[in-house]
């Protein structure tokens, strides 16, 4: 953050989130076209339930679009088959815990839906495990999970059609869209998603992988497109890491923070059996804000 | 146990060091312990790895600026260097982590009924499962 004085940008955090949530619309509706009336309820049943628990604790209706994002987000982070009462599950965990324990909007230190995202993953495993896999750890379907054994796909079917894993993943090139979206409006800011997606890149080509990865699937290594593409990154980049109320102040720390999600991805898609660290990644990155600011600050105070 | 369930473990009771009026609250875990060790019979799994776990937190009352690290060096299931080397480097950026969000779990727009220690022990709580993919490591 530079000194001031400041002007102001004509932008208001309705607006901001009004803007956010039409960037979502094309992942919403390419989750639904491929997936079907089993991700409209998924949606449905978030929605409703989030606004429920907003009600519940602050004891009035409201709409928010912050809400909005958050039961549409932990949406886009669950499997296509999950049942729908994962969703109520995962609101009461995003509202209750990730948002209102921590105080409230604008309060919250981790991002409410990755929080709900991960605790969902620690309480009910099989939801994310894929039955027909042998699973030697909590796992989820993603072209990056390590007992697929598939073959590597071709670009544009990545980019353009559904592959396992997150609703979010059912055409990628939507994500992307979104994305372009919030930076063309200047409501992310633009090192995180690229700092991200750099450190992740140069990883899947620098680490040298674990026996698991070079046993099960070879074609994970040095490929960096398959690691930006397929798992999380792309939403993580631009709609997870870029939560204003959850990363750094200064534009360097931002950096730094965008580094440490990469590191923490690629060191969990390499070396344990969960498919996709990006969730994990985010919320490492949550935690370390306060201690990246601490720090940026004090040594952008003492260079400048 | 494993060594990330102990260094969470070890964190939690960080909580009380730092307050020695409230040090007699470490005192109750190795009774309870001794607890469940007594009533060993009567449940199936061994009681034995939790063992050297209490002495370590025993340990803390001995030395309660240094008992983190010394409990970290009492633990017996290490299996190479490496790990216990790890296993205290982690020990201290979760409790530098921890430090630096005290502010905000501390701040006063979070509802009284968990504010102080049960906040703390959520926030605790997400670390552990944050960190908890780099025990596969």
């Amino acid at each position: 953050m530079k000194p001031g004085p400041f002007i102001h940008s004509g932008f208001t955090t309705q607006r901001l989130m009004f803007i956010t949530t039409l960037a979502m619309i094309p992942m919403v509706a390419a989750s639904i076209w491929e997936n079907g009336f089993d991700a409209m309820i998924l949606y449905v049943v978030s929605i409703l339930s989030v606004f429920c628990m907003e009600f519940i604790c602050q004891r009035r209706v409201i709409f928010e679009y912050s809400a909005l994002i958050t039961a549409v987000l932990l949406v886009l982070m669950l499997p296509a088959n999950a049942p729908w009462w994962i969703s109520v599950v995962g609101a009461i965990l995003a509202v209750g815990i990730g948002k209102y324990f921590f105080g409230g909007f604008g309060q919250n230190i981790f991002n409410p839906a990755v929080l709900s995202r991960v605790l969902l993953m620690a309480l009910f495993p099989a939801i994310f495990i894929m039955p027909e896999w042998t699973v030697d750890g909590v796992s989820g379907a993603t072209l990056l999970s390590k007992e697929i054994g598939a073959s590597m796909p071709s670009l544009s079917s990545l980019l353009l059609s559904s592959s396992p894993g997150s609703l979010a993943q059912a055409m990628p090139i939507t994500v992307l869209l979104g994305g372009v979206i919030l930076l063309v409006y200047k409501l992310i800011d633009w090192r995180v998603p690229l700092f991200y997606l750099a450190t992740i890149s140069l990883l899947s080509i620098l680490l040298p992988g674990s026996e698991k990865i070079l046993g099960h699937v070879p074609y994970l290594l040095g490929n960096p497109l398959l690691h930006i593409i397929a798992g999380g990154s792309l939403l993580t980049s631009f709609f997870l890491l870029t939560d204003p109320v959850s990363s750094p102040f200064s534009s360097n720390g931002r950096v730094v923070y965008a580094i440490i999600a990469g590191v923490f991805t690629m060191i969990i898609r390499y070396y344990t059996p969960y498919p996709d660290g990006a969730a994990f990644g985010v919320l490492l990155a949550n935690a370390m804000v306060p201690t990246i600011d601490k720090y940026m600050l004090k040594l952008e105070a003492s260079v400048f | 146990m494993r060594p990330i369930d102990t260094l969470f473990i070890i964190l939690v009771f960080s909580f009380y060091l730092k307050n020695p009026k409230q040090k007699y609250i470490i005192l109750i875990l190795p009774i309870l312990a001794f607890a469940v060790i007594f009533f060993n019979a009567y449940i199936p799994t061994s009681i034995a790895p939790f063992v050297l776990p209490i002495f370590a937190i025993l340990a803390c009352i001995i030395s309660l600026e240094l008992s983190p690290i010394s409990l970290l060096l009492l633990f017996p299931e290490y299996n190479n260097l490496w790990e216990a080397l790890m296993i205290p480097l982690f020990w201290y950026i979760i409790t530098r982590l921890i430090e630096n969000l005290n502010t905000r779990v501390n701040n006063e727009y979070i509802p009284s009924y968990i504010r102080g220690f049960p906040i703390r022990f959520i926030t605790l709580g997400i670390l552990y499962y944050i960190f908890y993919p780099l025990s596969y490591l």
